[in-house]
């Protein structure tokens, strides 16, 4: 973590800090690492480098505002030029199911790509499973030192939409989709990229 | 507690598109998965 970071990170309650240390800890343990399942590629090549560079934002759901009201006014301030990914955490995910988390990831999809602006979402209850996505369960093939997470939370990633089709679109030419399972793929990458096409190109 | 994530599927129902797809369940494929496991 680097200077910065660690100063804001002072600033933080104890259960924002957990959640702050659990976002990191899955880049590092997870998206970081060389993954054995994609020809030891790791499962995000670009994270290492936004960590370093402080282009990671994360912010934290606070329950006494709505989460879109509080999403809304955060994209408002969000300049890619400084920050390439926001990264919202919701300790309150309860309030969402499945599938009206899903519905709130569509919303906000719907009403911000065409403005370049694309979301993610990660809910607790859509974990991977061995059989459907092991290259995101146990990426070095040794589980021992894998970190426990500490609290349960939902993340929305926002990021510029035409910066991910293209860092994609590199990605996909150089074959490092070739490893991943092809449903994966369909679901979340494929989908995003065919999307940007029709809305772009 | 593991701390890895798996991203939601894409939703795949957008305004101004040609053709809509229907809409993917999630919680729907994960029962699938957990009959599956």
């Amino acid at each position: 973590m680097n200077q910065k970071l660690k100063k804001e990170f002072k600033k933080l309650k104890n259960y924002q800090k957990l959640i702050y240390e659990d976002v990191y800890l899955w880049s590092k343990h997870y998206l970081e690492v060389p993954n054995k399942h994609l020809n030891n590629m790791p499962a995000c090549p670009f994270a290492k480098k936004a960590w370093k560079e402080d282009k990671v934002w994360i912010e934290i759901r606070n329950q006494d505002i709505g989460y879109r009201r509080q999403l809304n006014k955060l994209l408002r301030s969000l300049d890619f030029t400084k920050k390439e990914i926001l990264i919202f955490c919701d300790p309150f995910f309860q309030e969402f199911s499945l599938n009206k988390f899903q519905k709130e990831i569509d919303s906000f999809n719907n009403k911000y790509n065409r403005k370049d602006i694309y979301f993610l979402g990660f809910h607790p209850k859509n974990p991977p499973t061995e059989e459907d996505q092991e290259f995101l369960l146990n990426p070095t093939g040794d589980t021992s030192d894998l970190p426990d997470g500490r609290i349960d939370f939902s993340m929305m990633l926002i990021q510029k939409f035409s910066q991910l089709y293209e860092a994609s679109d590199r990605l996909k030419r150089m074959g490092y989709y070739d490893k991943w399972p092809q449903e994966y793929y369909e679901d979340v990458v494929l989908s995003r990229q065919n999307l940007y096409k029709k809305l772009f190109t | 507690m593991a701390i890895s994530r798996s991203q939601i599927p894409q939703q795949i129902s957008k305004p101004g598109l040609k053709r809509k797809k229907k809409r993917k369940n999630i919680e729907s494929k994960i029962k699938k998965r957990i009959q599956k496991a």
